[in-house]
């Protein structure tokens, strides 16, 4: 059991007090056919406001269960999930807002239809709720594309209604669920920038899953190395490279050698 | 259904299939058009019959002229158009109460486990006695008359209907589901919002079978019970050795299935322009 | 445990069923439902008598038959149809349109034509199962990779060999599927011509019917739904056997 505490406010460098999301002892049985396998135990984690927090770790770790823990769409055993001093273990919406890897989303909506329906689930008029989900369509660059069905867009531009979808509802926690996995590199690289020229302009707490080192690095502010079964924290890196960030840094020393460092690291604890 | 990624590969395979680049045997192309071919199919094997029956002795199949020639015939034509419309009504009743009971009931066993698992085998089982031995049994509960064949009706359509409904709601991908519940979509929201639209290709496959069906249904139930409307001018036209009559009111039902899976297909392909068929 | 649950639950939703039929069925009278204590007394009777059993065997040897003649000819009729365009241009649009023609309406005519012996029958179940089978395999035939057969060309494999080594193994399950959904229709179809012209098992239904208790009636039609089930299992079954590496597809027709 490890428990991290946030110091560092990424903007100011100033201490902060209290965590924007805190974690604490969760707990996550899988049983099957009699055998109950662990896959978190006791696991605790902080966040402060308006970090970018990184999780990374090798497929099956339990980073994604974490993360659809925090967001409520999955139970956990024990523990608890307190989101700007509430408890909001076990319940959805409260200010958290997801992007999924596969993208998920309606085949029957336009992609105005998709962006909107956190909005619409939640009761928003429809004249306002339009006007908020162009915003978001603008902001993730697909302007035009209101009309368009997810099946007629490429994955990376689906993956881009998946962010605008969860940014429309103004969450308080933003969670990525290895978004890019289903990409190609070239857009993976494209859709990091993205994210990150839209964090700069709107600010928000981010938790990251990932399985990619490099991406890691070029995202977070800290990262969050887990390893699996159960999953546990084995390192916790602050990452050096000021901001904003550009593409050139993924090919400096620095970069590298940090890269070269967690993959040591990630390969005594992984299994093959 | 993974519509998303396979709709690329489908549109590619779609493309290559259809059109006027007309492949004949193992890819080698041919200078005819496909429905030339189909169309010179249909006209030769209906020549060759109207010569047949006109010139072989014994040839007791009927004449496509004759056949043709009921239909020209306007005494004739009134008498089985009023016949026809009847038995659209119980047409309509049946398969109405199909959709009304089996939809819904569908729906809500494919939703649960329990449920499913409890009355699959059930529906399978019953599903395996062919809908037409009820028959004696409807007369006992029924009689001979309307309310009989609407039974038939429904009940040969009634169990397509709902095995699909159950297969459709059971295989809503969770993942959507998930969706609705990460952005805090009431239960009753992720029914309305996500079930019922991923339901929709389920439902167009359930009206092509159950209409089908339900058509079947609609003639049987005018064979097998008091012969009546389209039923009764088949019974009388058999009794007559009239076979030219009979056949072109086969032909009749034949288009009735043709025009409603083409009504079905159109319907869908308007209100799920969303939805990438496979192939 | 989950294991117990899957059968316990079809074993409950079965006897919810019964429980439902037996409280109806006391209720109504055996006029109208006879509850299954009462059927499985008739059954019983009716099993002794023999006569229930010899009608069935008798209305399905025929039924085999047009059954056997449907695989013989619908199977190569969609392989072809799914691998030559020429062919399905030619058959397409007979398939299409007997496919969707009543079983029912085609029996008055076919009376006609054949009279009510033995052809009758034959030829309705044949009628009524084959543009199935055929549009299964055409569905299945279409769908046979162009990439396997290129790999049976590289190793300089004849059109014969690409027949039998690549193109039947990958049409099996979908021969199987269609032999499935055949027999459906070709037991539908059987009892559909034998109730019309009051002969065979169809017409034990029949008589059956007209009878005051319901119990023989219901008898009969529990059989037929037995058979129904046996002959799909032993067709799968026996498909497994064959072709054991290949896993049952589901396929839609």
């Amino acid at each position: 059991m490890s428990v991290i505490e946030l110091r560092r406010d990424p903007a100011t460098g100033a201490l902060r007090a209290a965590p924007k999301l805190e974690v604490r002892g969760i707990t996550k049985l899988y049983t099957r056919d009699g055998a109950t396998l662990p896959v978190l135990e006791n696991f605790s984690l902080t966040v402060a406001d308006l970090e970018f927090l990184v999780l990374l770790g090798p497929s099956g770790c339990g980073k994604s269960t974490l993360l659809r823990i925090i967001d409520g769409i999955e139970t956990c055993d024990a523990g608890e999930v307190i989101l700007d001093g509430k408890d909001v273990t076990g319940t959805t919406g409260a200010g958290r807002g997801m992007v999924f890897q596969s993208f998920e989303l309606f085949p029957w909506r336009t992609v105005l239809g998709n962006v909107a329906f956190g909005l619409e689930v939640a009761g928003v008029g429809a004249k306002e709720r339009t006007e908020i989900a162009r915003n978001c369509i603008n902001l993730v660059g697909l302007s035009g594309f209101e009309n368009a069905y997810p099946h007629e867009l490429s994955g990376g531009m689906q993956q881009r209604v998946g962010i605008a979808r969860a940014l429309a509802i103004d969450p308080t926690v933003l969670l990525m669920d290895e978004p890019y996995g289903a990409l190609d590199v070239q857009t993976r690289d494209l859709l990091q920038d993205e994210l990150l020229n839209i964090w700069e302009k709107q600010r928000k707490t981010v938790i990251f899953v990932t399985h990619s080192i490099e991406e890691a690095l070029y995202l977070a502010d800290r990262i969050v190395v887990m390893s699996p079964r159960p999953a546990r924290i084995e390192q916790v890196i602050e990452v050096p490279f000021g901001r904003p960030r550009r593409e050139e840094i993924k090919s400096t020393p620095e970069f590298l050698n940090l890269r070269r460092q967690i993959w040591q690291s990630l390969k005594k604890t992984a299994h093959v | 259904m993974a519509v998303q990624s396979k709709s690329v590969a489908d549109t590619l395979k779609k493309k290559s299939g259809a059109g006027s680049s007309f492949t004949g045997f193992a890819g080698r192309r041919l200078p005819i058009d496909r429905r030339l071919l189909s169309a010179a199919s249909v006209l030769v094997v209906l020549a060759i019959w109207q010569w047949g029956a006109g010139h072989v002795s014994g040839f007791i199949l009927p004449a496509p002229g004759d056949v043709l020639g009921r239909f020209l015939d306007p005494k004739w034509l009134t008498r089985v158009a009023s016949a026809f419309g009847q038995s659209l009504v119980q047409l309509g009743l049946g398969f109405g109460l199909t959709l009304l009971v089996a939809v819904p009931l569908g729906i809500v066993i494919g939703r649960s486990r329990v449920l499913t698992r409890m009355f699959e085998p059930v529906i399978n089982a019953i599903y395996a006695i062919p809908p037409v031995a009820f028959v004696p049994f409807l007369i006992i509960w029924f009689g001979l008359f309307l309310q009989a064949r609407v039974a038939l009706v429904f009940l040969m359509s009634v169990f397509d209907v709902l095995v699909i409904m159950i297969s459709g709601s059971r295989d809503v991908r969770k993942s959507l589901l998930d969706v609705g519940r990460s952005f805090d979509a009431s239960h009753s929201q992720r029914l309305r919002l996500i079930v019922f639209p991923a339901l929709m290709p389920f439902l167009f496959a359930a009206l092509r079978v159950g209409s089908a069906r339900a058509i079947n249904g609609m003639i049987t139930a005018e064979l097998f019970f008091a012969a009546v409307n389209l039923g009764a001018i088949m019974k009388r036209a058999t009794q007559n050795f009239d076979s030219a009559t009979v056949l072109a009111v086969v032909l009749l039902i034949c288009l009735l299935g043709l025009a409603a899976q083409s009504a079905i297909n159109a319907l869908e392909r308007h209100l799920l322009h969303w939805h990438v068929r496979p192939a | 445990m989950s294991r117990l649950r899957d059968l316990a639950l079809p074993c409950l939703g079965f006897a919810l069923l019964l429980a439902a039929w037996e409280i109806a069925g006391r209720v109504l009278g055996g006029a109208l439902l006879a509850p299954p204590t009462s059927v499985a007394v008739q059954f019983v009777e009716q099993l002794g008598r023999g006569e229930m059993l010899r009608e069935l065997s008798g209305s399905l040897r025929q039924m085999a038959i047009g059954f056997a003649a449907a695989c013989v000819v619908g199977m190569p009729l969609g392989a072809l149809m799914g691998r030559s365009g020429v062919a399905d241009a030619i058959f397409r649009p007979w398939v299409s349109m007997l496919v969707v023609t009543s079983t029912a309406a085609l029996i008055p005519l076919f009376i006609l034509l054949l009279g009510t012996g033995l052809m009758l029958r034959v030829t309705i179940v044949f009628l009524a199962s084959v543009w199935y089978i055929t549009l299964t395999t055409y569905n299945g035939a279409r769908g046979i990779s162009a990439q396997q057969i290129a790999v049976a060309r590289s190793f300089s494999a004849g059109p014969w060999q690409i027949f039998w080594k690549v193109t039947m193994p990958a049409l099996y399950p979908y021969l199987l599927t269609g032999a499935r959904i055949g027999l459906v229709h070709a037991i539908r179809a059987m009892v559909l011509a034998e109730m019309f012209v009051i002969i065979g098992y169809g017409g034990l239904m029949h008589r059956a019917g007209l009878a005051i208790d319901t119990a023989p009636l219901l008898g009969l039609l529990v059989t037929l739904m037995i058979v129904s089930l046996a002959l799909n299992a032993l067709l799968g079954a026996a498909g497994r056997r064959l072709a054991p590496w290949y896993e049952q597809q589901r396929v839609s027709a």
